[in-house]
């Protein structure tokens, strides 16, 4: 405790402060009488003095004006290096570098005490404990200070401090690497509580969230079953000192968890896992397993597991072995054949040379074999064989047969067929190509090599469109005809058919059509020169008709004519003189002309339609349809224009050519049964003419009735249509009727 | 005697028709082939009679008489022709002609419509007057009423009982387009003019009742 008038040494023993009593003692009895203090202190001011310079531990008196020292003691002398002459002529400052304490005091009373920085004459720094008071000294207003050094002790209290915050920072590390793990930890003393512990540890056990275990022992936890269970595990462990551990759910909700105890003789460490995945993994894995081996027992391949040795019974064989008409415990247990005594004799060096290579170089082996059956039958089998080495050094074989005798009979079918299959694609007549999905070429046959001249081996590095000038096989699809270039250069005209036959891959068949198409030329030209020959013709006929009906008309009937004349006029002339023999015969001879001239006019007007020429064919039509409208019992015929198309007229072969149609389907029409109307619909202008003749009567039979003396029926229609350039059909609609329509359109023949 | 101009084409006809025309006592003032030449020669000659042909080659005996007719020239016209056709005798007649005949008709027959024109008397030949009756009247009624069919008689009906060409095709399961040509057709078949006519007709004739309209 400090004192303003006596400072005594702090931190001495008591036994310690005796020398310093007597140093005190001794310096008090050294007063000369009158000496005073230099200032003319009192006995105060002499007591600090010998105080100070008595004191163990290092004092000074500074002036609190000034700052300058007044006294320094031996101890301090010691402390700081200086010499005390040194010390008088120095201020605190010289001694204290900072303006301000290291640890400024609680209080701001003088006497209170704070730990300053000093720096001795060595250049030392010190941390000083500094106490002081105020007095006065020599006169003036000092501070006697009391300095202790503490920079040891603050040294060790810095330690200390670092040594506690690195121990707290690692206990909150482990808390924090704890409170990480997904697992649970928890760590108790003998006595049962909670050392460390971090938060899924409670969460396992079911308690609230942000319950805090540290500290707490688990008597004092809420009791679930959980806290119950472990309460048992722990102190089973405790007195056991042996580790366990289970699987146990915790909470009634909560995961599995694996619950593992490491005792010690200190308490427990305890790992909580939870484990429910795994669980589900390994129930998963079970139902899986069983399901495997359900599948297994059921696939109608057979799996089993042998020995190295081939002769010896299987370890394990599935029930599809059934198949061979054994049970497995037959097969297994050697009572039945086995595997090697059933192999095919062809088959055995090949597949013993096999097994041996298997167990040689390990890894898996496909083997095909044939075994026999209870009834003898042979049946093919693929066998993908294992070489597994066991934990005891041995060789197991571990496999799966898998029956393939259809497979095999079916191979052989489709050998078979497709033998057969190439032996009429090589006799087909048609050339015939495969080709991929780049058109390159990938078979052909021995007509395509004839049809286009190339060797099978330079087809097959051809592409179809290498082949087959054309351009529209860049897609793949080839048109219905195209010409293909024959090796030597010549174009050969091929009717193509072509079809997908796999993904991928089609096929052409080519037809070399040069026949054909000369053919068709042929059967064109023919057409041609039928229709020439067919407008030659109806010209022809037509002038024909016109030369007769011209003759008739102005030779033969005139001639007729004027012989009745000259008849009359010499039977008039010479009546008197004529025998009644000779007017007989002159009456005879006038009747046989006009019979004559009757037979003239009727001629001319089936050979020239009357008015065409000199009014045209509005009018020739009219006159037609009148003259067959005169007698009733037959059909109706009508004409139907419009008074706009009255004065219209076309070409001359135009005009003829529509009215013979008409006329024939008008006679048709009349002839066919149930006709009561015939309609002749006119239209058309200076460029066009359409001609429609439409009657009501029931269609024709299929064997027409002949056409009458100087009509051609519809061919002849059809004929003189073609010879305009028109064009000509005959439609039936049972409602309306048979329509023959004629379309002239001028310049489109 | 009777002064006659020939019109034909053909010179032999022409010759024979003279013969005979001589022979009867008349007198052939002229012949030609051409319509131009004749046209000029029958103003100048002045006949009574012209026998006319149809068919003058390229052109028409048609063109002479609607000239004639233009012109009034006084001349009795025969058309003398192949031509039966009924339009040709209607337009000869509608042209001024007096008579048609056909060629071949005996000589007699001739001298007579030479004779009747002459007079200012119609002639016809026995059959160009039929053709005449087609061409221009449909006769007496029952021969004109025999000549309709089945379903012009129908539409005849029809017409006369007020149906309109819309009514009647409907009816009859015709456009109204052939009605109106049926109309036409029976009505020229009648020598009707006009539907009054026409109603007048079929009263006459039976065809519907008096009191049915």
């Amino acid at each position: 405790m400090k004192s303003s008038h006596l400072v005594l040494p702090s931190g001495l023993p008591t036994d310690d402060r005796r020398p310093w009593y007597a140093r005190l003692a001794a310096a008090w009895r050294r007063r000369l009488p009158g000496r005073g203090t230099p200032q003319g202190g009192n006995d105060a001011e002499t007591f600090y003095a010998a105080m100070c310079q008595a004191h163990p531990q290092a004092m000074w008196i500074y002036d609190l004006a000034t700052l300058r020292f007044l006294q320094v003691n031996d101890a301090a002398i010691a402390q700081y290096g200086y010499s005390r002459d040194e010390f008088l002529q120095m201020s605190i400052l010289h001694v204290r570098p900072d303006p301000e304490p290291l640890h400024p005091p609680p209080t701001a009373a003088p006497s209170a005490a704070c730990i300053w920085e000093h720096v001795c004459k060595d250049g030392r720094r010190l941390e000083v404990d500094v106490q002081g008071c105020d007095l006065v000294f020599q006169g003036r207003a000092a501070r006697m200070v009391l300095l202790r050094d503490v920079s040891a002790e603050q040294q060790l209290k810095r330690e200390l401090a670092a040594a506690m915050a690195a121990e707290a920072q690692a206990h909150a590390d482990l808390q924090q690497v704890m409170d990480r793990i997904s697992d649970g930890f928890m760590a108790l003393d003998a006595q049962g509580r909670f050392t460390h512990a971090n938060q899924r540890a409670a969460q396992l056990l079911g308690l609230p969230g942000g319950t805090v275990l540290v500290g707490r022992s688990l008597d004092t936890l809420r009791p679930t079953p959980g806290v119950s269970m472990l309460a048992d595990r722990v102190a089973t462990a405790l007195r056991h000192q042996r580790p366990s551990h289970c699987e146990q759910r915790l909470a009634a909700d909560g995961p599995w968890c694996e619950l593992r105890v490491f005792p010690s003789d200190r308490g427990v460490t305890i790992h909580l896992s939870d484990v429910s995945a795994q669980r589900r993994a390994r129930e998963a894995l079970r139902q899986s397993e069983r399901q495997f081996r359900l599948l297994a027992e059921r696939l109608p391949a057979i799996i089993y597991r042998a020995p190295a040795d081939a002769t010896a019974p299987c370890t394990y064989i599935s029930p599809a072995i059934r198949q061979l008409g054994y049970t497995p415990m037959q097969w297994a247990s050697g009572a039945g054949p086995n595997w090697a005594q059933s192999l095919h004799p062809d088959d055995r060096m090949r597949v013993a040379d096999e097994l041996r290579t298997l167990h040689a170089t390990g890894g898996e082996l496909h083997m095909n074999y044939r075994l026999r059956d209870h009834k003898g039958q042979w049946r093919h089998y693929i066998d993908h064989a294992r070489a597994v080495a066991q934990p005891d050094g041995r060789i197991e074989v571990q496999g799966v047969m898998v029956e393939v005798t259809e497979l095999r009979r079916t191979e052989q079918a489709l050998r078979e067929a497709e033998a057969c299959q190439r032996g009429l694609f090589e006799a087909m007549a048609e050339g015939v190509l495969l080709f991929d999905a780049g058109q390159r070429i990938v078979e052909s046959n021995t007509a395509m090599t004839g049809l286009s001249g190339y060797a099978q081996a330079e087809l097959m590095r051809m592409t179809v469109p290498e082949l087959l000038r054309s351009t529209e096989g860049a897609a793949g699809q080839y048109p219905a005809e195209a010409e293909m270039r024959h090796k030597d250069g010549h174009l050969v005209p091929v009717e193509i058919s072509q079809r997908p036959v796999r993904e991928g891959f089609s096929v052409l068949v080519l037809r070399d059509v040069t026949e054909r198409r000369r053919a068709e030329q042929a059967v064109r030209e023919h057409k041609s020169e039928l229709t020439e020959l067919t407008e030659r013709l109806l010209a022809q006929e037509r002038e024909t008709t016109r030369y007769i009906a011209q003759t008739l008309h102005e030779q033969v009937g005139q001639q007729l004519t004027v012989a009745r004349l000259r008849l009359d006029a010499t039977a008039t002339m010479h009546a008197d003189a004529m025998t009644d023999a000779l007017h007989l015969e002159c009456r005879q001879l006038a009747r046989s002309l006009d019979q004559a001239m009757g037979e003239v006019r009727s001629v001319l007007h089936a050979l020239r339609p009357a008015l065409l020429e000199e009014q045209g064919l509005v009018a020739a039509l009219d006159n037609e349809v009148r003259t067959r409208s005169i007698d009733p019992a037959r059909a109706d015929v009508l004409l139907e224009l419009d008074e706009d198309d009255l004065g219209l007229r076309w070409p001359a072969d135009v005009e003829y050519a529509a009215f013979m149609i008409a006329r024939e389907a008008i006679v048709d029409a009349q002839q066919r049964s149930g006709c009561t109307l015939v309609r002749v619909v006119l239209s058309g202008d200076a460029h066009s003419l359409q001609l429609e003749v439409i009657d009501d009567g029931q269609p024709a039979a299929q064997v027409l009735p002949a056409a009458p003396l100087g009509h051609l029926g519809l061919v002849g229609m059809r004929e003189r249509a073609v010879a305009i350039g028109a064009r000509f059909e005959v439609q039936y609609d049972p409602v309306c009727g048979r329509t023959a329509t004629l379309l002239w359109l001028k310049g489109k023949q | 005697m009777t002064d006659v101009y020939v019109v034909d084409d053909h010179a032999m006809l022409r010759d024979g028709l003279a013969v005979v025309l001589r022979a009867a006592g008349h007198h052939v003032v002229g012949e030609s082939g051409d319509p131009t030449v004749a046209l000029a020669e029958i103003q100048r000659l002045a006949p009574q009679v012209l026998l006319l042909d149809l068919h003058l080659g390229q052109r028409s005996g048609f063109e002479l008489l609607t000239e004639l007719q233009r012109r009034k020239v006084e001349v009795q016209t025969i058309v003398l022709t192949m031509s039966e056709l009924p339009r040709h005798v209607a337009e000869a007649m509608r042209l001024g002609a007096m008579g048609y005949m056909l060629k071949g008709a005996p000589s007699a027959e001739l001298l007579q419509a030479i004779e009747a024109v002459a007079s200012g008397r119609r002639y016809l030949g026995g059959v160009v007057a039929d053709l005449a009756v087609q061409g221009l009247t449909a006769g007496d009624d029952a021969t004109a009423l025999g000549k309709l069919s089945a379903r012009e008689r129908q539409m005849a009906e029809l017409v006369v009982r007020g149906k309109s060409s819309a009514q009647i095709g409907t009816l009859l399961h015709l456009s109204p387009k052939t009605v109106d040509s049926y109309r036409s057709r029976l009505m020229a078949k009648l020598g009707v003019a006009d539907v009054p006519a026409l109603v007048r007709f079929s009263i006459r004739t039976g065809l519907i009742d008096a009191d049915e309209r």
